[in-house]
This record gives structure tokens, C-alpha cells and sequence, in this order.
């Protein structure tokens, strides 16, 4: 099996981790994705935009090349937008304010019983696995750069549930649609319980307009856009994904299982010459 | 309390406090040793955590340079050292070190101080470790203390930095080990000790930081003011813990505080040492010293009886018999044996008694000669006065035989008469005398002592107020609950009478009588109190001497006589006087007689007339 990487991004996650052991074919289509780090703050009086989003987004912007290049090994990029540029159009419009300097005058501001001040703010962490644990970490690293308490809570680990009422949520958003408009709704609908976007707002000007509300609020702060990977066999021959994440089967063709066993072994990692393991040296 | 029980007590006593010495003694010595031996076992573990520290170190000092020195390592030098070189590449390099090297930490640091590859907390990749820049002698430095951050939480490790330096590229390796239970397992703790440390990693006492070889340590909230005193004075410390109520659970610690480069305080070990065994021990020199005080105590009761028994004998005799010499038995000899001081004490005694005999017996001849003597005078003197009067008289008889007839029958009428008075008189003081030696012994009944007070007093009543005679006044002191007595009430009234007449010849000149009877428990008190002029101590001694008088008709028999009766009546009287103020007699009787069948006053008074009747028969 070797692995391939589309020219869209896609987050990782222990789905793609699935894909890579199974025959490419049976595997749904992938579009690409961003991590996210998301707030809850039902239980807070504070004005949101004015706390931890706010410093804490203000903290990790100056490292988020560092999360993308080192962390992630190039396989990311720094997200500055809810919608990747491909999928939008407009994404290399929003640009990232912030400052370290800034993150710690909000910091400074808060009181004592806020959550991140003196208690530390928890950090929920869904999925499983260390790449998705060393975000996590980085992100809280970044944190206290700002001075604020950040703690990382890891599925199955005593310090993730319950999920408290309020803290951050660092999740991975795929991406289904080609539909900028769907995206933003479904985003909308499902981590910000806002209402539906309006009926017209398709037009991308709106969509921009829409989105940068979305960001300025800062209850969501993009982190990075990451690779999809497919895995393939080796038995399967010109396979190639459209930069869209579509895979283009018409062209595909397959060899006979016992060629390809007595041709080469099926160890990924010494049959994939272009095999790449985010976060691994090649 | 006697003197055999005083013996007896500091005997035992002094066995007891000897026992208790010599338990103290050994508990005292016994706990010394030990207090020492677990100083030696301390500052013997002290030593052995240094070496193992030191060895530790040395380890670790030598696993970071293989690091530092191997390829991989030189590869990386050369590769940052190029002009945009991708430090990302290295990220997991670390991780690898660390696990091929056996260390739990292991981090490089570019030249400029930044991150390039974490194993123990890779999201700080891209920060800048100044610490390690700051300094410069790194190769020369060995193994030290250092808080170590982790992305949950932070440890305490045992840290080495050494740097590869390729051209003018340089880099720093960090390399360390955990201190944490496994360090405190692999010391070799000798069998009561154990060993705890506490990682000072947060600014005040935190119960889980502290850990012994088995990990947590339950009540660890016990340490906490030790670890305080430490954290606020980094020195080293002694304290005893006790886990329980039972002293056996005792724990001393002695805490030593770890330092990291910058003499910042990072961690503090515990040696503690049981105080199970000297405990134990303490117990056992308790239980043995219990046993032996307690057959000390049986050994010493028996041996403190017989000596105390032994060394009083001879003092109980001689106690004995000055009790029988003060009873009376003048010849009274103690048959004491030995040539010691009780024994030399006891010949004393005897010589003592014998010449006390001797004197009694010389004294006795000389009184009775003296009573002789006295009686002999008072008699004289008694009998001379009615004497003269019959001479005179007789005279006067013979003489009148030259006077006519109506003159004789006149003075012989008159001489008569006188010679009948004298004769009475004469026969007077015959009958006292007789009366005197003649004195019954008391016959008991129940007798009423304030009645018998008033009977004695109603007799001299008319005195008391006839006229041309001074005035005497009586006064009554008399306790209504007196009960009555054993007493024979003749002899009773004869005292009280005697005392009343000596009261009235006291007070010529008039005065008042007083009379008091009171309740005195086993006895009763009777005082007769008048306001005459007294007697002086001399006479007051020689009062109740027979035939003693200071008055000039007085027999001297009327004291004797109250003295007599009292003394029969077991009982006692003594006086008190001062001259111009009187005199007070104070009798003393038991309220019943022992041993001493009582008769009916009837029965008595008949028992008397008929043994008078038999005398005057025999007479």
C-alpha cells in the first residue's frame, strides 16, 4: 500500500488512518478540512471576543507557521479563514491581527475567577492520537506565552468528561462540499448554533461579509489547513485525485492480486516511495 | 507510724528506687545507642544517596555525550548550520535519542536557544531555552538538579547539557533522568528506614509531590509543616512523626533539602528512621524491669520484714520495758544479746532500772520515815491544842479544892464542861485520822455528777449566807446533757465536800464559788474554781500530800482525801493557781468504770452498813 497526498486538504484523523488500511475504491470521497479551535463559554458572562478567544488567538497566531511546518512537517498550512482559499475563493483576504503583546493586555484584564486565570481553561481534544495531542499541547504552550492557563483534555483520559459547561474545543471540520455557501451553513448550524445564513448568500461578497462576522466574534479560531490522504494498493495503478478530492476511477486499473504479491511486499512503509506519516520523518 | 514501719518502708523503698535506677539506667543507655546507631544509618544513607546521585549523574553525563557525539547528532550540527536549514526535520529526534539512550529527557537547543526538538515536550519546538545560553562551560559541568516542564504537569530530573559544536555551528544536547520513586527504589535502605522525596515544584506544599519508593505516600499532609520550614529556609531538618497513638508508629525524618544550579530549592529528601525497634525494646526493658521490680518488691517486702524485724527486736524491748518502768516495775531487765549500739543501749537500760530500783527503794524508806515524821508532827500538833485546855483545866480543878464550896461547884462545872469539849475534840481528830486510813473502796452506780455538785453545795449553803459571816456567792457552769456515771456517790460527795470546805477557808473574806461540769467524750469534767488568794507553784505541788496544810487548824487530810477518791474512780486531778486570783481544782473521771459490776445505791448502802455493823461487832 502506498499513500498519496491530494492537492486538497483534508484533516487527519483516525478515519483517515482507516482509509490507509483498506483498498482505496471503497472509500468515500474526501474534500479537505481545518483544525479548529472552537469556545464554549454558555456558563461565562464575559464578552467572548473580548477574552480568551481573543488572547488566545492572539497568542497562537504568531506560531501557527511553527504548527504547520514543524509540528505537522509542511503537510499544513497556517488557516486564517473558516473556508479554505480553494473552496471560497476569497480566503487570502482575512489576515491575522494579532500579536502576543495584544494576548497578554487581554490577559491582563481578567479576573480572578475567569476560566484560564487562575484555574486552568480546559482544552478538549476529540479525536485520538499523538498529532492531535501535540496541537492540543502547542496550542496550550502558545497560551501561556499569554499567561493563560490551558489544559489539555484527551478522549477517555479523567479529565475530559464531562465537558465542562465552558473551555475550548480543538476539533477537525471536513470539508463535504464544493458549496462555499453549504460549508458556512453547516458550520454556522453545527458549532455556532447561529441562525441559517440568508437565502442570498451565495453571492461571495456576502459569504466574505458573513464569514469575517463569524471570525470577528472569535468564538472559533482557525488554526490549520491540513492534507487528506488516501492509501492505495499496490495492485492499483493511475489512480489520481482531482484537486478537489474526487477521484477519478475511469482512469484506474487494477493488477492481479498474485503479480502484485510476488512483485513487492505490502508494507507501506518500505513500498511507498512518496509515502508521507504527518508529524514522522520521511 | 512505727519504727519498724519506717524500716521497713525505706528498705523497700530503696529497693525500689535501685531497680528503678538501673531500669531508667539501661531504658537511657539502650535509647542513647540507638538515637547514635540511627545517626550512623542515617549519615550512612546520606553518603549512599550521594554516591548513587553522583553515579546517576555520571551516567547521565556520559548517555548525553553519546548523543552529543554520535553521527546523527554531527549530521544534525552540520545540517542547522546551513544558510535556511529546516530545523522541523528534526522534531522527533529527540524522542529517538531519549529512548535509544535510556533517558527520559532529552531536548537540542539550536545556538540561538530556540527549541529544535523536544522528546518529553514537543510542542515547545520553536521556543527559546535561554537557561541553556546563558551559560558556557557546559562540557565541564556534571549532572545537576533541574525542574523539568512537562505539558501536564512538571518533574524533577537529573540533568546533564553537553554541546556539538561543528565549525562555528553550535548546538546543546540536554539530557535527564526522572527523579522520582524508581530513584528512591534503587537506594539500599537497611531494614527500619526508608526514604521520601518531595519534588518542590509548586510554591506551596503539595501532598502528591511527594512520593517513596512504593510511589504516594498515605498522610502525607503530616510533612507538611517540615516541608514549609525547609521551603521558607532550605537547611537540614530532624522530625518526628508519629502516624498513630501507639509510639511504635514513630517515624524520625531527617530532611535534607536538593538544590539545583541556581541554589534555587527544588526538591528535599526524607530519611526516616522507625522508632518500631526502640520501641519495641523500650517495652521489653519496661516488661523485664516490671518483673524484676515486682520480685524485688516480694524479695524486698520478706527481707525488709526480717531485718526490719531483726534491727527492732531488741528497740521493741527496750520500748517494753521503759513502758514497764513508767508502770511502775522499776526492776524491769531487757535480755538483749550483742555488743552493738542497740545492744550497749540495752545494758544502759538495765544498769538504768537497777539503780532506779535501788532509789525507788531509798526514796520509799525516806517518804515513808518523812510521812512518819509529818504524821508524827501533825499529831502532836493536833493533840497539843485540845491538851493545853485539860491541863489547864486540871490545874484550875486542883487549885479550886481551896475555894469554898459554891466556888468549887462553879469552876468544876465550868472545867467540866470544858474537858467534855476537849474530849470531843480530842476524839475529833482520832475519828479523822481513822477515817482517813480507814478509806473504803468506791462501791459504783449511776450517779448524777451535777446533782452531787448541788448536793455538796446545799450542805454549806446556810454558811454561805449566815449573817456576820462573810458573803460567799456560788455560780453554776453546769452541762444539762452530762450523762451519768460510774461513781460511788459517798465518796463522790466526801471529794466534793473536801473542795467546797478548802474553797470557803480560801475566801475568808468572802467570794464566789464556782462550779462546771462538761462533757469531755470517754470522761467527765468537773472544775471548782474560788476566788481566794491562791497558792504558789510550791505549794500547788505539795497539795495533795497527807498531813499537808497551809491553814492552821487543818489536818492536811482533805486534799489527800479528794485525791484518794479520785485516783479510786480512776480518774485524775490537777490545779491551777494564781496568787490573788484564786484556785481551780479540775477533776477528770472516766464515764464508766471497766470491768467494775455495779450495785444498786440501795444495795450499796446496805452492803456498807452491814460491814460497818461487822467491824463494830469485831471491835
Amino acid at each position: 500500500m502506498r499513500f498519496t497526498k491530494s492537492r486538497s486538504l483534508a484533516a487527519i484523523s483516525a478515519a483517515i488512518a482507516a482509509l490507509a488500511c483498506f483498498a482505496a475504491q471503497a472509500a468515500p470521497p474526501r474534500y479537505g478540512g481545518t483544525l479548529h479551535v472552537r469556545l464554549r463559554a454558555s456558563s461565562v458572562s464575559l464578552d467572548p471576543g473580548e477574552w480568551t478567544p481573543g488572547s488566545l488567538s492572539s497568542a497562537a497566531s504568531e506560531k501557527r507557521d511553527t504548527m504547520a511546518n514543524v509540528l505537522l512537517q509542511r503537510e499544513a498550512q497556517p488557516a486564517d479563514s473558516l473556508l479554505p482559499q480553494w473552496l471560497s475563493g476569497y480566503a487570502f483576504l482575512f489576515e491575522s491581527s494579532m500579536n502576543l503583546q495584544r494576548a497578554r493586555e487581554l490577559r491582563a484584564v481578567f479576573s480572578a475567577g475567569v476560566p484560564g486565570a487562575t484555574q486552568p481553561l480546559r482544552l478538549r481534544v476529540d479525536a485520538p492520537g499523538d498529532l492531535f495531542k501535540l496541537i492540543g499541547e502547542r496550542v496550550a504552550v502558545n497560551a501561556r506565552q499569554a499567561n493563560l492557563l490551558v489544559q489539555v483534555a484527551l478522549p477517555g483520559s479523567a479529565g475530559n468528561s464531562p465537558m465542562p459547561a465552558s473551555g475550548l474545543h480543538l476539533f477537525a471540520w471536513h470539508y463535504d462540499s464544493l458549496s462555499p455557501h453549504a460549508e458556512l451553513e453547516a458550520f454556522v448550524k453545527q458549532l455556532l448554533d447561529s441562525a441559517d445564513l440568508p437565502a442570498n448568500s451565495a453571492d461571495p461578497e456576502q459569504l466574505f461579509a458573513q464569514e469575517r462576522r463569524l471570525l470577528e466574534e472569535r468564538r472559533i479560531l482557525p488554526l490549520v489547513l491540513l492534507p487528506e490522504y488516501a492509501g492505495v494498493r499496490p495492485n492499483v495503478h493511475n489512480w489520481n485525485a482531482s484537486p478537489w478530492g474526487d477521484w477519478r476511477l475511469a482512469d484506474v486499473w487494477l493488477d492481479s492480486e498474485d503479480a502484485v504479491t510476488t512483485k513487492a511486499p505490502t508494507s507501506p512503509q518500505k513500498n511507498s516511495s512518496t509515502a508521507r506519516n504527518p508529524g514522522a520523518r520521511p | 507510724m512505727t519504727f519498724r514501719t519506717k524500716v521497713f518502708l525505706i528498705f523497700l523503698i530503696t529497693v525500689l528506687a535501685s531497680v528503678s535506677l538501673v531500669a531508667y539506667g539501661v531504658t537511657f543507655y539502650t535509647q542513647r545507642a540507638f538515637e547514635q546507631m540511627d545517626m550512623q544509618r542515617t549519615h550512612a544513607l546520606e553518603v549512599q544517596f550521594g554516591k548513587e546521585f553522583a553515579q546517576r549523574g555520571d551516567t547521565i553525563v556520559q548517555q548525553v555525550e553519546n548523543i552529543t557525539n554520535a553521527d546523527v547528532t554531527v549530521r544534525m550540527v552540520l545540517d542547522l548550520a546551513r544558510p535556511n536549514a529546516d530545523a522541523s526535520l528534526y522534531l522527533h529526534d529527540a524522542n529517538g535519542a531519549a529512548q535509544s539512550h535510556g533517558l527520559d529527557f532529552v531536548e537540542f537547543v539550536n545556538s540561538d536557544g530556540t527549541l529544535v526538538s523536544s522528546a518529553q515536550y514537543p510542542a515547545r519546538v520553536g521556543y527559546k531555552n535561554d537557561w541553556v545560553t546563558s551559560a558556557k562551560n557546559w562540557d565541564s559541568t556534571g549532572a545537576f538538579l533541574r525542574r523539568e516542564e512537562l505539558p501536564d504537569t512538571a518533574a524533577l530530573s537529573l540533568t546533564a547539557v553537553r554541546t556539538q559544536t561543528v565549525g562555528n555551528k553550535t548546538i546543546y544536547i540536554i539530557g535527564g533522568r526522572r527523579l522520582d520513586q524508581n530513584f528512591l527504589a534503587s537506594l539500599e535502605l537497611p531494614e527500619g528506614m526508608r526514604a521520601l522525596l518531595y519534588r518542590n515544584l509548586e510554591p506551596t506544599f503539595v501532598a502528591s509531590a511527594l512520593t517513596d519508593a512504593n510511589g504516594g505516600v498515605p498522610q502525607a499532609g503530616e510533612f507538611q509543616s517540615l516541608i514549609e520550614q525547609i521551603q521558607k529556609q532550605p537547611q537540614d531538618l530532624i522530625k518526628t512523626i508519629s502516624w498513630n497513638h501507639d509510639p511504635a508508629s514513630a517515624e524520625t525524618f531527617h530532611a535534607m533539602p536538593l538544590k539545583g544550579r541556581n541554589d534555587e530549592l527544588l526538591g528535599v529528601l526524607l530519611l526516616g528512621s522507625s522508632a518500631k525497634e526502640l520501641v519495641l525494646l523500650k517495652r521489653e526493658i519496661l516488661k523485664i524491669a516490671s518483673v524484676v521490680s515486682l520480685a524485688a518488691l516480694v524479695i524486698g517486702l520478706l527481707l525488709s520484714w526480717w531485718v526490719s524485724r531483726r534491727i527492732t527486736r531488741p528497740v521493741v524491748e527496750l520500748a517494753n520495758g521503759a513502758r514497764d518502768v513508767a508502770s511502775g516495775r522499776w526492776d524491769t531487765k531487757i535480755d538483749v544479746k550483742g555488743s552493738d549500739e542497740i545492744g550497749q543501749l540495752a545494758n544502759a537500760f538495765n544498769e538504768m532500772t537497777g539503780t532506779l530500783a535501788a532509789q525507788k527503794e531509798k526514796l520509799v524508806q525516806t517518804e515513808r520515815v518523812a510521812a512518819w515524821r509529818e504524821l508524827a508532827r501533825r499529831l502532836a500538833h493536833e493533840l497539843r491544842n485540845p491538851l493545853f485546855p485539860l491541863q489547864i483545866t486540871v490545874e484550875n480543878l486542883q487549885r479550886a479544892r481551896q475555894l469554898g464550896p459554891q466556888q468549887f461547884q462553879e469552876v468544876f462545872t465550868e472545867a467540866t464542861a470544858t474537858l467534855k469539849a476537849e474530849f470531843a475534840n480530842l476524839n475529833s481528830i482520832v475519828t479523822r485520822f481513822s477515817d482517813f486510813s480507814k478509806m473504803p473502796a468506791p462501791e459504783f452506780s449511776k450517779v448524777n455528777v451535777n446533782e452531787a455538785l448541788r448536793d455538796a453545795i446545799r450542805l454549806f449553803e446556810p454558811q454561805f449566807t449566815a449573817v456576820g459571816k462573810p458573803h460567799i456567792g456560788t455560780e453554776y457552769f453546769l452541762s444539762d446533757s452530762l450523762p451519768e456515771i460510774d461513781a460511788d456517790s459517798d465518796l463522790l460527795h466526801k471529794a466534793f465536800q473536801n473542795l467546797v470546805l478548802n474553797a470557803m477557808d480560801a475566801m475568808p473574806a468572802g467570794g464566789t464559788l464556782s462550779l462546771r461540769s462538761r462533757d469531755g467524750g470517754e470522761t467527765v469534767l468537773i472544775e471548782v474554781s474560788d476566788t481566794g488568794k491562791g497558792l504558789t507553784p510550791e505549794e500547788c505541788s505539795r497539795l495533795f500530800t497527807p498531813y499537808y496544810t497551809t491553814k492552821q487548824m487543818g489536818t492536811g487530810l482533805g486534799l489527800a482525801i479528794v485525791q484518794s477518791v479520785v485516783s479510786d474512780h480512776h480518774g485524775t486531778i490537777s490545779v491551777s493557781s494564781e496568787e490573788g486570783h484564786g484556785t481551780t481544782f479540775r477533776i477528770e473521771l472516766p464515764k464508766r468504770q471497766g470491768g467494775t459490776a455495779l450495785k444498786p445505791k440501795a444495795e450499796a448502802k446496805a452492803a456498807e452498813k452491814e460491814s460497818e455493823r461487822a467491824a463494830t461487832a469485831t471491835d
